[in-house]
């Protein structure tokens, strides 16, 4: 594969989206966070906590997932979708941390987190975690770089450590995708019964494990499409059914835990908050689960597309919901992000896919990739990312 | 106030006419939360549910301008229950007086009234004399004509049903007040009465503070400890503005202005010295010669002389003023108008907002040909010339503003309402160039006198003039003049020796021989050869335990705490309520124990209101220019028709009616009673606290308060901007609509009342129109306050037809 | 005078006193360096301004209007930060800007703060305020004038209030206090301390003559301690990592151990 790439209308169209943002941003940082966004001391979170931090990082779970799936559970079935998973995490987690730089007051103190000592601060766990989890990330990911370059030595320290640092990698994802959760514990007054649960913490990180292998899937199929190889639908398929039974726990446990709490009346009530959390629930979770148990859905483009676009929406749904749309406010208080707040994260995303665009074209990202151009290698007896060429 | 503010926390019973304590007075308020810890009662009347309702016990409405029918009312409720307390009322007022065949009351006027020159001939109205031309009394209190039966008969046309009509209080609120209030006739009960500009600033102000007193008279309340009969004042130093003579009618110490008439000094101290009514009236001011005297020493020291009548000559004295109607604030803004002032002088007072019919007064300044104003930022009287609307080029008038320091960038006293003078200290310099005033008029009065050395109409009143208070002028030596000095070496009336230079101890001492001078005689024993007693801060209490503290600062007359004191004693010297005695006899020491006694003289010997000619206290008042007694009139702007008689308002009010600014309305065109008032944020016209960011930031814009009944028949909502107009001019604000002012039910049918505080004007960082635009020029009868607490209005929402 | 003690502070909040002057929120602006609101009109129920505490506005005075039939009544509440015991606010904070002092203020060091929010979105009385206009923009709250009571002075707001509203002491004082007042007029006060028990227990006590929820306080808290809902997950965290670690080690190991089996065959 060459360095080089050329530019696809898709790539300049993101690259105008990131300009865009980036404009934004030099104004946010100009005049303001109020100069640019309609956060506000009701709603001191909002869009970017929301979307641009913790459901980022939610779909950045594909990377934890996917590895666990693959190097712990042995499933190497899905072997292919290894890389794609630790690149996409990867984005993901310098995305949040972009918006981060965008969202706090202050980030240029950000390093105040790291050499404080908060252990009862959930964001201090998230912030430590997540930092130590990039690393990670990078370093699972290097391999691919490191090979692509041929620098034996360092390729070699790579794979000698991958081992303790997959692991690390995927217990550091456990505690700080639920510790997203118990940010907002604190807080059952304050937010509708709808979402607050004393089991947040474990219902994020339910929904962080059932957001991977839809990602995984979108990936997959938007790149076959980009990159011009065959989608390897049956493997597809069987990843599919094993998110039908992830989404369906993510369903059993949200509503078994709603009512355990007794708020079922609030379900039923004609409030606009029963009406979110029925989008969240119908489209995100009911829907998809449908597709996902028909055999027909699972094993069609359309379909796959359809359930795993659905679930990754359902998840940001989940997470607008918990933190911004279902706060207690006073009646006078509202929100609704801005055109600037929404181009920030527009123009994060947009760098972020164009990056994996990019990367995927000039690195041995997908296995089919290379498989256009050799036979298809055999499952390695150790795990490794060592695949392809 | 007979009594003083800390006195509050004795009353078993607080009662609030129309006044706003907790926003008006929030210092104050400290002591009304004890009081109130300690069991006692707040009953809170005002048109309007205020702050201060809202830590009253029982909260009664009442029509402004009606004060007199509701007090009228609770005066006869308190005589039909036998709510008396009887040996203070036999002994201590004039009710067993015998008043003389030519008074009567019918068809709501007193005997001897001219229609004419609007004023009654009050010699109708004496007492019966007996063969020495003492007054004749009935102890018994039954004689026909005795003042006690008179009052009876002209207050049993207050019934409960009558009143309730003209003040539209609810007939339940208002009996409870009058049960809870009239309960402090036990000897052993005390209560306060506490009054404002919601009593004075009426065409019958005088009368409504008259009806308190002669109630707490009744209810043996004056005198003792937690009652009192007690002006909440306007100012934080008013008091010490009318004490040190301000007014044009009075001279330091409440002394009489002169008049044209009086020719020579004993010609005036023979006008003005009152005789004692009988023999057991001490009648202090038989004094008055003397404290006139030392006063003409301090003024013009060596040049007042037995033999120039010392120098009564160069005092000014008063004419009929402008169009015979005196010289008080709504003649002097009249005679501006007329351009008849040529120049003002205007210290600390911002009368184009302030004042009443204040229209009238912007155009009354524009005729002037120059005005130096001294104050702490440039108000709207100080830029009057350039006021929205008007060309300054048109106006010729030249204006001086100097800056002055503020009242912590200087040393001087401050007398609270409670008579109590606290010094104080500068706490930093002034800023720039502003000066004290004291500083500003040094100055003045020394470049004057310098004019005067060289020519001038009558140059030597200038130039006589005895002003020395230090190259920088002193505070300090200011108030030991007003104390005053002996001038030679007396021998004092307990046989001491005094020498010449030596501070007065008390005026007692002072003389109408020229051996004394004193610049005020009731501050005569404030600052003494001991030193600056205003300044004291000792807390002790009194061993009676009723809030005294003698040894802070100082109170005027002889730190006397507690006016009439001697009235909280039996003529034996004990005290009515033994548990909060103000002062006692001790028959051991011969000596009286607790507070200054209102007079060293042993118990029995003289009547206790020493200060009064008659020594006792007045229920029948023949000395008031509109009536021995209180009659309810309605206010000159009024909605209805006057229920108690035939007199529709005040018959010798001053109604101003010469100018195109002197218009009156009906209920026709006017169909709201209007009235204004004042929020804590905001003080007087908004000079000083709209340009206050913290405070303009609460406050921010003018507005008034409406009914929510009365908005919604308007079609306006809480934040609306609307028209409020009256006869005399029109002015937008915002609207708050609240469920706190409720319409009266009146006259059969329910009265509108809006109310405006008037703390807007167009300088400063926040502005708003000027709600005096709307008050009229009509003056009581006694004072010529204006009543700029009533008049009629109408209320639109901006837009609407 | 006398020396003040070291035993931790609290403050008493008394409606039936407080008279809604404002001279409180003049005094916490004046001492704590804050400018002025432009404001046009009114915020609430009178002459309340501004509608809710903010960057400029470390404590408020809420009017209510509460007619009951025909009578109209008036009640001031007071909002401003209660210095719990065990603060949310002061747990949430990922850099430890927030701390409970020992005389009772949670202080915040604004050195530390890298302007998060977490601390608005923890606090139960909503009480962190944001500069959202600053360019390093940081959370504004009453800081119970720490700094005074350090030198034995009362807070500003105690200071110069007229009537008494506001009471300083040793909090155990102000708790006996608090209760004496309601035992003596019972008809005065509504049997309730605001502050005493909820989250925990705070450093401010609230009395009222009408139930809190009408005049504007944010009622039906619970009374532990907020930072007990997160502490009980944070702190298994340690054990956590070390068994799910072992947990996934061993899981990879046996899968990869049959694996191998399959591939190599029985030997």
């Amino acid at each position: 594969m060459s360095w080089t790439v050329r530019l696809t209308w898709w790539d300049k169209l993101l690259l105008a989206v990131m300009a865009a943002g980036a404009a934004i941003a030099v104004v946010r940082y100009g005049g303001g966070i109020g100069s640019v966004a309609n956060i506000n001391n009701a709603y001191p979170w909002g869009w970017w906590v929301g979307y641009g931090i913790m459901t980022a990082i939610a779909l950045g779970g594909v990377g934890f997932t996917i590895t666990g799936l693959v190097e712990i559970l042995g499933r190497h079935r899905y072997h292919a979708l290894l890389r794609p998973a630790v690149l996409m995490g990867l984005l993901c987690y310098s995305s949040a941390i972009v918006m981060l730089m965008v969202e706090l007051g202050r980030p240029w103190k950000v390093w105040m987190i790291l050499v404080s000592w908060a252990p009862s601060a959930a964001l201090y766990e998230v912030g430590w975690c997540a930092f130590l989890y990039l690393n990670v990330l990078v370093l699972e990911f290097a391999e691919v770089p490191l090979q692509q370059l041929g620098w034996a030595r360092a390729l070699k320290i790579i794979r000698v450590v991958y081992l303790p640092i997959m692991l690390l990698g995927v217990t550091l994802s456990h505690l700080h995708q639920s510790s997203l959760g118990t940010l907002l514990t604190l807080i059952p007054h304050k937010i509708h019964s709808l979402w607050w649960s004393d089991q947040l913490p474990l219902l994020f990180l339910v929904s962080a494990i059932m957001a991977g292998p839809a990602m995984a899937i979108l990936e997959h199929l938007a790149a076959a499409r980009w990159l011009g190889f065959e989608p390897r639908l049956d493997m597809l398929a069987g990843l599919a059914r094993i998110e039908a039974w992830l989404v369906g726990l993510f369903l059993v446990f949200q509503i078994g835990d709603l009512v355990w709490r007794g708020a079922v009346g609030a379900m039923l009530g004609g409030t606009w908050f029963a009406l979110s959390f029925w989008i969240e629930v119908g489209a995100g979770l009911l829907v998809p689960l449908v597709l996902l148990m028909m055999p027909e859905a699972r094993q069609s483009r359309g379909g796959l597309a359809a359930a795993c676009g659905l679930i990754v929406v359902g998840v940001l749904l989940h997470r607008l919901n918990v933190a911004v749309v279902g706060l207690r406010v006073r009646h006078w208080e509202t929100y609704v992000p801005s055109l600037g707040e929404v181009g920030i994260t527009l123009g994060i995303t947009a760098g972020a896919v164009f990056a994996f665009g990019v990367l995927a074209r000039i690195l041995p990202i997908h296995e089919e990739m290379s498989a256009l151009r050799v036979r298809q290698p055999r499952p390695s007896a150790v795990p490794s990312m060592a695949g392809g060429s | 106030m007979t009594n003083h503010w800390v006195d509050m926390v004795n009353a078993d019973v607080v009662l609030i006419m129309g006044g706003n304590p907790a926003e008006d007075h929030p210092i104050a308020m400290n002591w009304l939360t004890r009081t109130k810890e300690r069991g006692a009662y707040i009953l809170h009347i005002d048109p309007r549910f205020n702050r201060t309702s809202s830590i009253a016990d029982v909260f009664a409405k009442l029509r402004s301008g009606t004060d007199i029918a509701f007090v009228g009312g609770m005066i006869k409720y308190a005589i039909d229950h036998d709510r008396i307390q009887q040996e203070y009322v036999r002994e201590y007022t004039n009710a067993s007086w015998i008043v003389g065949d030519g008074y009567s009351f019918a068809d709501g006027l007193f005997a001897g009234f001219d229609p004419a020159a609007r004023s009654y001939d009050r010699a109708r109205w004496a007492y019966a004399r007996d063969a020495q031309g003492h007054p004749r009394r009935d102890p018994t209190l039954k004689h026909p004509r005795c003042v006690f039966q008179l009052l009876k008969a002209h207050f049993s046309r207050y019934d409960a049903d009558t009143v309730c009509g003209i003040t539209g209080t609810p007939k339940e609120a208002y009996l409870r007040v009058c049960d809870i209030y009239t309960s402090t006739f036990a000897p052993d009960r005390a209560g306060t009465w506490l009054y404002a500009m919601g009593t004075a600033q009426h065409s019958h102000g005088t009368q409504n503070v008259r009806s308190y007193a002669i109630l707490q008279l009744l209810l043996g309340n004056v005198g003792v400890a937690g009652g009192g009969v007690n002006a909440m004042r306007g100012e934080s130093n008013v008091q010490g503005s009318t004490d040190q003579g301000l007014n044009n009618d009075i001279l330091p110490g409440y002394l009489r202005t002169p008049v044209e008439a009086d020719l020579s000094l004993a010609s005036y101290l023979e006008r003005v010295t009152p005789v004692a009514a009988n023999p057991q009236s001490l009648n202090w001011l038989r004094n008055m010669p003397k404290y006139v005297v030392s006063l003409l020493k301090a003024w013009w020291g060596e040049h007042a002389r037995p033999d120039n009548d010392f120098a009564f000559a160069y005092l000014p004295k008063l004419g009929r003023g402008f169009q015979g109607q005196g010289y008080a604030f709504l003649a002097l803004t009249h005679a501006m108008l007329a351009g008849e002032v040529k120049g003002l002088f205007c210290f600390g007072q911002n009368p184009a907002v302030g004042g009443a019919n204040a229209r009238l007064i912007r155009a009354g300044l524009d005729k002037l040909d120059w005005m130096v104003v001294a104050d702490l930022f440039e108000h709207e009287t100080a830029g009057f010339w350039k006021r929205p609307g008007v060309d300054p080029a048109k106006i010729p008038t030249e204006v001086f503003v100097l800056p002055a320091a503020s009242a912590v960038e200087k040393e001087g006293s401050i007398v609270n309402s409670g008579r109590l003078a606290q010094w104080r200290y500068r706490a930093l310099k002034p800023i720039g160039d502003c000066r004290p005033d004291l500083d500003i008029l040094d100055g003045l009065a020394q470049a004057i006198k310098r004019a005067y050395e060289k020519d001038g109409v009558f140059p030597e009143p200038i130039r006589h003039l005895a002003w020395d208070y230090g190259h920088e002028p002193d505070p300090q030596r200011v108030a030991r003049e007003l104390n005053g000095r002996f001038l030679v070496d007396v021998t004092q009336s307990d046989g001491t020796r005094a020498a010449a230079g030596k501070q007065v101890p008390g005026f007692a001492q002072l003389r109408d021989d020229g051996s004394t001078m004193s610049g005020n005689w009731i501050y005569c024993g404030g600052y003494t050869e001991e030193g600056n007693l205003a300044a004291r801060r000792d807390a002790t209490d009194a061993p009676n335990g009723i809030g005294l503290h003698p040894k802070w600062a100082w109170a005027w007359p002889m730190n006397r705490r507690i006016l009439y004191n001697r009235a909280s004693v039996n003529r034996k010297g004990e005290p009515f309520n033994p548990r909060k005695w103000v002062i006692r006899w001790n028959a051991e020491t011969k000596a009286w124990e607790g507070d200054v006694p209102d007079g060293a003289m042993a118990p029995g010997e003289t009547n206790p209101f020493i200060m009064l000619a008659s020594g006792v206290g007045q229920l029948y008042a023949p000395e008031m220019v509109d009536g021995p007694f209180p009659e309810h009139y309605e206010p000159v702007e009024s909605p209805v028709r006057n229920a108690m008689s035939k007199v529709q308002s005040s018959p010798c009010a001053q109604v101003w009616q010469s100018t195109e600014f002197d218009r009156y309305g009906t209920a026709d065109a006017f169909p709201i009673v209007a009235t204004t008032y004042r929020v804590s944020e905001h003080w007087q016209t908004g000079a000083m606290s709209r340009n206050m960011p913290w405070l303009a930031g609460l406050v921010p814009s003018a507005f008034v308060e409406i009914g929510t009944a009365l908005a919604k028949r308007e079609g306006i909502k809480n934040g609306d901007r609307v028209i409020v107009s009256s006869a005399r001019g029109s002015i937008e604000v915002y609207a708050l609509v609240t469920e706190r002012f409720q319409p009266f039910f009146v006259d059969g049918r329910l009265i509108d009342e809006i109310g405006l505080p008037w703390h807007w004007g167009y300088a400063g960082i926040v502005t708003g129109d000027i709600a005096n635009d709307l008050t009229a020029s009509v003056g009581d009868a006694n004072t010529q306050i204006p009543e700029s607490k009533v008049f009629l209005c109408r209320v639109q929402k901006k837009g609407s037809a | 005078m006398t020396v003040p003690s070291a035993k931790p502070k609290a403050m008493i909040q008394d409606n039936t006193r407080c008279i809604g002057c404002r001279a409180c929120m003049v005094a916490c602006k004046s001492w704590n360096d804050r400018p002025a609101d432009h404001t046009e009109f009114f915020a609430g129920d009178g002459y309340q301004n501004p509608r809710d505490l903010d960057a400029n506005n470390y404590t408020l005075i809420t009017f209510n209007e509460i007619t009951t039939g025909a009578r109209p009544n008036w009640v001031f509440g007071r909002q401003l930060c209660m210095h719990c015991d065990q603060p949310a606010c002061a747990s949430a904070c990922p850099t430890t800007a927030l701390t409970k002092t020992p005389l009772g203020p949670v202080v915040f060091n604004e050195w530390r703060c890298i302007g998060c929010r977490a601390c608005m979105q923890a606090c139960p009385f909503l009480i962190p305020k944001y500069d959202y206009e600053s360019l390093a923009p940081k959370i504004h709250k009453c800081t119970f004038c720490a700094d005074r009571l350090e030198a034995g002075l009362k807070p500003a707001c105690a200071t110069v209030c007229p009537t008494g509203a506001i009471t300083f002491g040793d909090r155990e004082d102000m708790v006996t206090e608090a209760k004496r007042r309601i035992a003596a007029a019972p008809g005065t006060y509504i049997p309730e301390i605001y502050g005493l028990d909820e989250v925990g227990g705070t450093s401010v006590l609230h009395l009222s003559s009408v139930p809190f929820a009408q005049i504007g306080y944010i009622t039906g808290l619970p009374k532990t301690p907020m930072p007990d809902l997160t502490h009980r997950w944070l702190r298994v965290t340690p054990h956590v990592f070390g068994l799910l670690y072992g947990l996934f080690a061993a899981l990879t190991w046996i899968v990869h151990r049959r694996s191998r089996r399959q591939e190599h065959g029985p030997t």
